[in-house]
């Protein structure tokens, strides 16, 4: 009989719980093996994504920009979890031992790092194996991740899996090489957290080497157990063969996918965009014949779904911090305003293997789209919906919050690297 | 307050629209060129029975600009791309098409098809050039063509090509502006799609005979590559 475990909230682990220390130790244990060991620190991160050359057939194997995206690290989770289990019994640790979860958005303090992995030594003096110096500094001295990027809100609301609006993400197909399928999850809160934390947080290749990496997905792996117990009449059937080298792993298939594949477009920015780390505000013009067919003339806008995509964004370097997306975000905004006008968030993490990827997959654009329906709603009715020839799609770099016992205001723009980012286009589409 | 309704225009539902038109005109185009080349191979008089072996005389007036304009036969060529490049290419027309303005869907898909053929006919006339200046024509010619091809393949330079057919570019939303940039899209796949394919078509035009039965061979090849479709998720 399989045994049970239960992963544990790293925040609310009672005093003394041994769970932490097990993992620093089995992590510390595992930095020490020859990184040939397939069950060492080296060669489990880089079956994620390495920047080691010659590359094994077994690494750089992490699925991102797609739906393949949840399933294939629930597996990585779990063969890690297991080995380092194995680690932990033979440390002397607990035999249920089982991964914790960093829930960042669950409110209070726990929008920090947990503590243990924010000193570089342990308090008898030893190295602290949880610890890594390339991090933002921030973080490492207890700034807080905000709300606006560690918010589940926007994948768990979404109806389906299968899309690139959806939760799970969209499927990679030779028809659809220009989109970038990168779904809801994905990039809130998972890829605004790697950013946020920067350092070997900030690039596919190098992430599984910060040991804060295995809490964050424990922590997306529950988001979507959370989506899949609130959706269970979306039919998840492992049908097809997973291209991968576990063959007993299989892909998801679903026979619902989001609308916006047969989305009309209805307006688009006018030039190329570029973000250095401001606020920024663009305007995108929406086609006055194309409105004047949708929009009936007692209506205040057209009735159905609107969805905002952000194009081609390309960029040399992930700038490792988030820009929030807003729609016709007013001059000054209080955090209940921000969130009134909040879409999304923007955040580069892997841009650099979406232009150049490893072990023959395919190069795609980088972008993402989101539904702004409700948004819009909410807007209509409180009057800021305009006369229906533009909306303003602003930019704003989200900061770390100071941490609660400092008066040092901890800004975002004392650790970002200066890397601009460019939008080809944003458009709206309507279905 | 939400609520959808169907958007009707011109009597039928504008999004049928969108997913029939002009995207069904392209495989149309595409079948129609694979018909006439099919009717002109089994054809033993017909003008393309020897598609492109034909335009490689057996004696050989000098080279020059303008008798390889003569020998070149910019048609029959075009008609060979659109069928063997077309299925390969149907993606980047689709992705023009969606994001363009409804009303100009069918100017955008023109306006990419156009850059697109036009980059191939200037590769053929340029390759069709360096086949006039080869010593010898014939299987052995082809044969080093395709081993060539072959050592192509795994280059990073072709790997750089493939990655390149995946990119797009901003297309504005109207006026010249969206005109140009469908244009340009079209030429840029087209370079991508030659950096990719273009030791295979120089193949093509040294096919001493059976020219149709390796178009297919070569269609099959381009459509169905590893690193160019996406097979390994299929």
């Amino acid at each position: 009989m399989v045994q049970p475990y239960t992963r544990f909230n790293a925040w609310t682990l009672a005093a003394g719980h041994p769970f932490i220390d097990a993992y620093e130790n089995a992590v510390a244990a595992m930095q020490a093996k020859a990184p040939a060991d397939p069950t060492s620190w080296t060669y489990q991160a880089a079956i994620h994504g390495t920047k080691t050359s010659p590359s094994l057939p077994q690494w750089n194997q992490c699925e991102h920009h797609s739906w393949h995206f949840v399933s294939w690290h629930r597996m990585y989770l779990y063969f890690f979890e297991k080995i380092v289990r194995a680690q932990v019994i033979a440390d002397g640790g607990p035999a249920d031992w089982a991964l914790p979860y960093w829930n960042y958005g669950g409110g209070a303090s726990q929008n920090q790092i947990p503590f243990a992995f924010r000193s570089p030594i342990k308090l008898n003096g030893a190295a602290n194996a949880l610890y890594v110096g390339k991090r933002n500094p921030s973080v490492n001295s207890g700034g807080g991740l905000p709300s606006l990027i560690t918010t589940p809100t926007f994948a768990l609301s979404r109806p389906l899996f299968t899309g690139k609006t959806e939760f799970g993400g969209g499927i990679p197909s030779m028809h659809l090489p220009f989109v970038d399928q990168t779904g809801r999850l994905e990039q809130t809160p998972h890829n605004d957290v790697h950013n946020t934390i920067g350092g070997l947080m900030g690039a596919p290749e190098t992430a599984a080497m910060d040991p804060i990496f295995w809490l964050h997905h424990a922590n997306i792996d529950r988001i979507w157990w959370l989506w899949q117990k609130s959706h269970p009449l979306i039919v998840v059937l492992p049908l097809v063969r997973w291209p991968g080298p576990w063959p007993e792993f299989k892909r998801p298939l679903e026979s619902l996918e989001s609308s916006i594949s047969e989305s009309l477009l209805v307006g688009a920015s006018k030039d190329v965009v570029k973000l250095v780390g401001e606020r920024t505000t663009v305007p995108v013009l929406l086609d006055d014949r194309t409105m004047r067919q949708l929009v009936k003339r007692t209506e205040f806008r057209p009735q159905g779904r609107m969805f905002l995509e952000i194009e081609n964004v390309t960029s040399k370097r992930n700038p490792d911090f988030v820009y929030g997306i807003f729609i016709n975000l007013p001059r000054s905004a209080g955090p209940k305003v921000l969130e009134l006008h909040h879409v999304g968030n923007l955040s580069l993490f892997g841009i650099e293997r979406a232009n150049a990827p490893l072990n023959d997959k395919h190069a795609h654009a980088f972008g993402i789209s989101m539904e702004i329906t409700d948004v819009l709603d909410k807007l209509a009715l409180e009057g800021s919906w305009p006369d229906g020839s533009s909306i303003d799609v602003t930019f704003l770099p989200i900061t770390i919050e100071a941490p609660a016992d400092s008066r040092e205001v901890v800004r975002v723009s004392t650790y970002h690297h200066g890397f601009p980012v460019q939008i080809g286009r944003i458009s709206l589409r309507f279905v | 307050m939400r609520f959808r309704v169907p958007l009707r225009l011109f009597g039928t539902h504008s999004l049928e629209l969108t997913r029939l038109y002009p995207q069904s005109i392209s495989f149309v185009v595409i079948a129609a060129a694979w018909f006439h080349l099919a009717i002109s191979a089994s054809d033993p008089k017909g003008a393309a029975s020897h598609a492109f072996s034909h335009h490689i005389p057996p004696l050989r007036p000098p080279i020059s600009i303008a008798n390889i304009f003569f020998w070149f036969q910019v048609p029959q060529w075009t008609l060979m791309v659109v069928a063997m490049m077309g299925p390969g290419v149907l993606p980047a027309m689709h992705h023009t098409v969606v994001n363009s303005l409804r009303r100009r869907h069918g100017r955008a898909a023109a306006y990419f098809a156009t850059g697109y053929i036009v980059v191939w006919i200037a590769f053929g006339l340029v390759g069709s050039l360096l086949v006039q200046m080869l010593p010898a024509i014939g299987w052995y010619a082809m044969a080093s063509a395709l081993v060539f091809a072959a050592v192509w393949q795994r280059t990073p330079w072709k790997k750089q090509c493939v990655w390149a057919c995946h990119r797009s570019i901003p297309l504005p939303l109207s006026g010249v502006e969206a005109s140009i940039a469908d244009l340009t899209f079209g030429v840029r796949n087209a370079l991508a799609c030659v950096g990719s394919c273009w030791s295979m078509m120089i193949a093509m035009l040294l096919v001493p005979t059976s020219h149709f039965l390796w178009m297919i061979l070569f269609t099959g090849i381009v459509t169905r590559h590893p690193a160019y479709c996406d097979d390994s998720f299929s």
